[in-house]
């Protein structure tokens, strides 16, 4: 190979991926505007932007997968502990992480630019990214769940009923507690958009439940155990 | 050395020699940040984040007074002349010296632009266009008037040239946070993968250069080579930060397929290293560069190509 040669693969290398980015630059500025709901970044949505700056929130916590590492994500923050959840943490660093081996500074955040954070956040959990981070996927199955589906081939729903506990109030076939009805033929008497909703919050359906709502299951794991149980006739 | 004017290169890896101490010790700190519980009152008067950011500015500050004094001391040997203005050279390493300890100092109180890695606030950046500016204007007229061109000083200046270019990528407060992502990583890949490559590529075909005695032809027709490489992968591979910020899809597909020809370079470099201290045409006489060297090219494969 010649000196030129040489020469002409740096060219023309270079300028062939320069030109692709650029392009694909240009179609990802025009499609971010639909995926990211530019048309909802309102004035306090962009002040929460800058409230975020402001206090470095970024240097331990990681937004949109990006960032300290050292903190949670921040970019389904608000569908995971609530806008109160949010506001509490910022307020009372000293309360929320009592028991955490990490500890989150005061910042002496004001209520005004709390509520553009807000904003932001929520506008951030709004954006079409792939469903990251995986923790907050509303389509998240626990590793023990994903476990007794593949190695003990169960049902997705069974796998939920197993892994969370149910059968520690509740029967099937005998095994499980007593505190709750057996579940054997509960297709029978509810379809699974009534059991899912029962599951979620027992006394929106009946007020005297005894049974907790199971808030910490994912959507995913709330639909497939609803199937299942559906199913049981 | 053969040039008055590299002398200034001593006083830029004195610098940097000793922030890079300064980061190492707030690297350890942070250690301890993971490993123990912290008391409320530290976390309150020092937090992780600040510590953090003076970690990372502190490695961007070396590293780039290195890549600088690097060139000041090249520049001289490639141009066959001294360095346009020394003086010039020692102010642009006071201000931004200057600027680096202002903005460490300002972290501590909350001064920040709030963006990892890109925390200097925006009246400092400022600052920090001139000096890069200065030093562009620097070795650019040192090569402009001594009218003669290698590619090793070439890819030299095209790198810094880049690496200040994409700086100001970095600057600007973006609105949407997916779009601040998106050229947040004009800076951060692109100045790892690009332009800082292209620095490391030329330092080491000088270093090849005169360590071996291998015919510059030969050293500098690896060198494009290898830059057409770089800059294959490279550009298109910052694909692969995009997959979760909220850019389109296609990304995994683009960003997966050239960053996993990223090591490729890289690879090419290590060989290619090798080759030419097999084919030496010269007693090495100094082994401590030579392993410099090649120790530099292994850990630039394992660091930048594997990881």
């Amino acid at each position: 190979m010649s000196k030129k040669t040489a020469f002409w693969i740096f060219v023309l290398g270079t300028l062939s991926s320069a030109i692709l980015f650029l392009a694909l630059t240009w179609d990802t500025h025009r499609q971010v505007e639909v995926l990211s709901n530019a048309d909802k970044l309102s004035a306090q949505v962009i002040e929460g932007k800058r409230v975020f700056e402001k206090y470095n929130c970024n240097d331990c916590h990681t937004i949109l997968g990006f960032g300290g590492y050292y903190a949670p994500d921040m970019t389904k923050v608000v569908q995971r502990v609530g806008t109160d959840g949010i506001r509490f943490r910022i307020k009372n660093p000293e309360k929320a992480f009592a028991n955490s081996w990490r500890k989150m500074p005061h910042q002496g955040v004001t209520d005004a630019e709390i509520d553009s954070l807000l904003a932001f956040f929520t506008w951030v959990g709004e954006i079409d990214n792939g469903d990251w981070p995986p923790q907050d996927s509303t389509k998240r199955m626990t590793r023990s769940e994903e476990i007794a589906i593949i190695a003990r081939g169960l049902s997705p729903g069974a796998a939920v009923v197993q892994n969370r506990g149910c059968l520690n109030c509740h029967s099937l076939q005998g095994k499980g507690g007593t505190m709750g009805p057996p579940l054997d033929t509960v297709g029978r008497r509810l379809t699974a958009d009534q059991i899912r909703q029962y599951i979620k919050d027992p006394k929106s359906v009946n007020p005297d439940a005894l049974m907790p709502p199971q808030s910490d299951l994912s959507d995913k794991e709330l639909d497939e155990a609803a199937r299942f149980l559906a199913g049981l006739k | 050395m053969h040039y008055q004017s590299q002398r200034i290169a001593h006083w830029y890896f004195r610098v940097a020699l000793l922030l890079f101490v300064l980061q190492v010790m707030l690297g350890l700190w942070l250690a301890v940040n993971y490993t123990f519980t912290v008391p409320q009152w530290i976390v309150d008067a020092f937090p992780f984040s600040t510590a953090r950011a003076m970690h990372t500015n502190l490695l961007v500050l070396w590293m780039i007074l290195g890549f600088m004094g690097g060139t000041y001391y090249i520049t001289p040997e490639e141009t066959g002349r001294e360095i346009f203005s020394p003086k010039l050279a020692l102010i642009q390493l006071v201000a931004l010296v200057a600027t680096g300890v202002i903005a460490l100092i300002g972290f501590l109180f909350g001064w920040t632009q709030g963006r990892p890695l890109l925390e200097i606030p925006r009246p400092l950046d400022f600052i920090v266009v001139i000096g890069a500016l200065i030093f562009l204007f620097n070795v650019g007229a040192t090569m402009f008037k001594a009218k003669r061109w290698t590619a090793i000083q070439g890819t030299l200046l095209g790198g810094l040239t880049f690496l200040a270019l994409l700086y100001l990528f970095g600057i600007p407060f973006y609105k949407n946070e997916v779009i601040d992502w998106y050229y947040w990583w004009w800076v951060v890949h692109l100045w790892v993968e690009g332009a800082w490559e292209l620095v490391t590529a030329a330092i080491i075909a000088f270093i090849l250069l005169r360590l071996t005695g291998v015919e510059r032809h030969v050293v500098e027709k690896w060198l494009y080579v290898e830059l057409g490489l770089f800059l294959f992968t490279g550009i298109t591979g910052t694909g692969h930060h995009y997959y979760w910020i909220g850019a389109p899809k296609y990304w995994l597909w683009f960003g997966g397929i050239f960053s996993a020809l990223e090591p490729l370079p890289i690879l090419l470099m290590v060989i290619d290293t090798m080759k030419h201290v097999k084919e030496r045409k010269q007693e090495i006489r100094n082994p401590l560069t030579w392993t410099l060297a090649i120790g530099g090219a292994v850990f630039h494969f394992l660091g930048a190509g594997i990881f």
